[in-house]
């Protein structure tokens, strides 16, 4: 279990591990609630962390593609379901059943538009050998524009998927969790099983971390870089969409800001993880979600991206490569 | 005068560099089949970047490479090891993050499920050392471990021709002179070896064929015993 082992490498580390502890055994419901979100932040920050590893950029996109993938899933919703304000809503969640078979079709589309901004974008880019910094201002002009692109499309207001009211589950220790964390925590667990079972398990995934490690050596070795690195964005694109649309439905509302917003975390959550290093996101995503969470027990939780960065400072002055970060290794 | 078999690789005015700097200019070099080609000369004068732009990781701006009569200028670098190269870098010659079976898979990585296992059974027969530490991590091997398993890697494909960019480098004496006799062998197996090597008289002394380069430029090529005799040469480039 190496990845316990380093709780236990330092004495500072060990004691933060404590405080967490005791603040969760003193708050449990928030500790619960942090699981629930970081879960969602693990998701959105796996995607961002496997286009650094191997692009060498902080694509500034990422949140926005987020954003563009609830208002794509409600657009395809009300196209193909436009009843289903009226029909009923799944078990004991707020969400109604179309929005299962939609989510899918959602999540490839943006997935596919992920590989077409890579070859109309940042293959040429790349071609003409701009830097990962200059790589990272064309992405933040995507941003840019796919937020503008979304008010102008969707308007500014906010919105939601259409949704039914629901009670909260009681819990003992104090712990209520409405019905749809939950279910969006499962399906980000799953498909972070998923993302981590192609990566360290197939043939594509052990090519993607081969790319990651030196591009020269794959292309020399016969591995097609520009393919995987298309694949790279295709998978990228699938993790940003899901965690947008699971974020959408957790919250119960779409913004056109409301992936620009998370990106803070998301970038926290990468960096406290190894940057470049999708299971360290996980562990960054998750620990910025439980601690995010806890602080808001004693704090404002306006604070909370001041907790992110806290975390985040405390991290790196005791691991300056991240939890899972090492020099020379990505994964 | 050595006969020469056929040749394997062709290469015909090669200039190419970083940018706008030219490193090399106009280089010939024919490599033949079952034969080993030192290239030696001093630090910087363009050794390993005559061994990138055949490999492709470069683009030569002037000049054509052929591989059995074939161009193959044009091609990315990852179609090449289809075409029978293979190149072993100076450094980085491993994916660190992969399991030393996961680097020999990538090796393998256009391979059918079939010719995989067939060669990998080659390889570790030829470096058994592998064999027991197939799940270890390749970060953790020793550095003529690394080597041993950069050259497997390079070998999964079953090349025609291999680039071998400084081997032995920061090994010790006696794996120096085990990695030179994995490279005997490999001419044994009707390959065509390019050697850049700072030890310069041990790898003449396995060639066939040498070249000395000095300023990007080709200056001497030649049986390696010949260069290897030649007093001037020997002051100028072997250390006397």
């Amino acid at each position: 279990m190496k990845y316990f082992d380093i709780i236990f490498e330092n004495k500072t580390i060990l004691l933060l591990f404590w405080i967490i502890l005791i603040l969760s055994l003193m708050k449990p419901w928030l500790f619960v609630n942090g699981i629930l979100i970081g879960s969602l932040y693990a998701l959105g920050s796996i995607g961002l962390s496997l286009i650094y590893g191997n692009l060498k950029f902080a694509n500034m996109a990422h949140g926005d593609f987020m954003t563009l993938s609830s208002y794509v899933a409600l657009a395809l919703l009300l196209f193909f379901f436009p009843n289903s304000e009226q029909s009923p809503s799944v078990g004991p969640f707020t969400f109604k059943y179309e929005l299962l078979i939609i989510i899918p079709i959602a999540v490839v589309l943006i997935g596919f538009l992920a590989v077409l901004f890579d070859k109309l974008i940042y293959k040429k880019l790349r071609d003409l050998g701009a830097a990962p910094a200059a790589i990272a201002l064309t992405s933040l002009g995507l941003a840019v524009g796919l937020r503008g692109l979304i008010q102008f499309i969707w308007g500014t207001d906010s919105t939601s998927f259409p949704r039914e009211s629901k009670l909260f589950w009681d819990l003992p220790f104090k712990v209520k969790i409405p019905p749809d964390m939950f279910f969006c925590a499962i399906v980000a667990f799953i498909i972070a099983i998923a993302f981590y079972f192609v990566l360290f398990k197939t043939k594509l995934g052990k090519a993607i971390r081969a790319t990651s490690d030196n591009p020269d050596l794959a292309r020399i070795t016969g591995i097609n870089t520009e393919k995987i690195i298309l694949y790279i964005w295709f998978i990228g694109g699938i993790l940003a969409a899901t965690s947008g649309i699971l974020i959408s439905v957790q919250q119960a509302i779409i913004t056109p800001v409301m992936g620009w917003k998370i990106l803070i975390p998301l970038f926290a959550a990468v960096i406290v993880g190894g940057i470049g290093n999708p299971i360290g996101a996980l562990m960054g995503g998750l620990l910025i979600g439980i601690t995010g969470e806890l602080a808001t027990g004693w704090i404002n939780p306006s604070y909370k991206p001041a907790v992110y960065f806290l975390v985040l400072l405390i991290v790196l002055l005791l691991r300056p490569n991240g939890i899972l970060g090492s020099k020379g290794r990505q994964f | 005068m050595m006969s020469k078999n056929k040749t394997s690789l062709e290469a015909k005015n090669i200039s190419a560099g970083y940018g706008e700097q030219i490193i090399i200019r106009n280089i010939d070099l024919d490599l033949h089949e079952s034969s080993i080609t030192t290239i030696i000369g001093p630090n910087g004068c363009g050794k390993s970047t005559f061994l990138k732009s055949i490999s492709g990781i470069i683009n030569p701006v002037e000049g054509e490479v052929s591989i059995y009569g074939s161009n193959v200028t044009e091609l990315n670098t990852f179609e090449l090891s289809k075409k029978g190269l293979g190149y072993v870098p100076q450094s980085e010659n491993i994916f660190p993050s992969l399991s030393v079976e996961d680097n020999l898979k990538m090796g393998g990585y256009i391979l059918s499920n079939d010719d995989y296992k067939k060669n990998l059974e080659y390889v570790l027969e030829m470096f058994p050392v592998l064999k027991d530490k197939l799940s270890d991590s390749s970060s953790n091997l020793s550095g003529g471990q690394r080597q041993m398993l950069a050259l497997s890697r390079a070998l999964m494909l079953d090349p025609k021709i291999i680039m071998l960019d400084e081997p032995t480098a920061g090994l010790s004496p006696i794996i120096v002179d085990e990695v030179l006799e994995n490279i005997i062998s490999l001419k044994k197996s009707n390959l065509s070896v390019l050697l850049v090597e700072q030890n310069a008289k041990k790898a003449l002394k396995i060639s066939d064929f040498g070249a000395v380069f000095s300023f990007g430029k080709k200056v001497i090529e030649d049986e390696a015993s010949r260069i290897l005799s030649d007093k001037e040469i020997s002051k100028l480039y072997l250390g006397g």
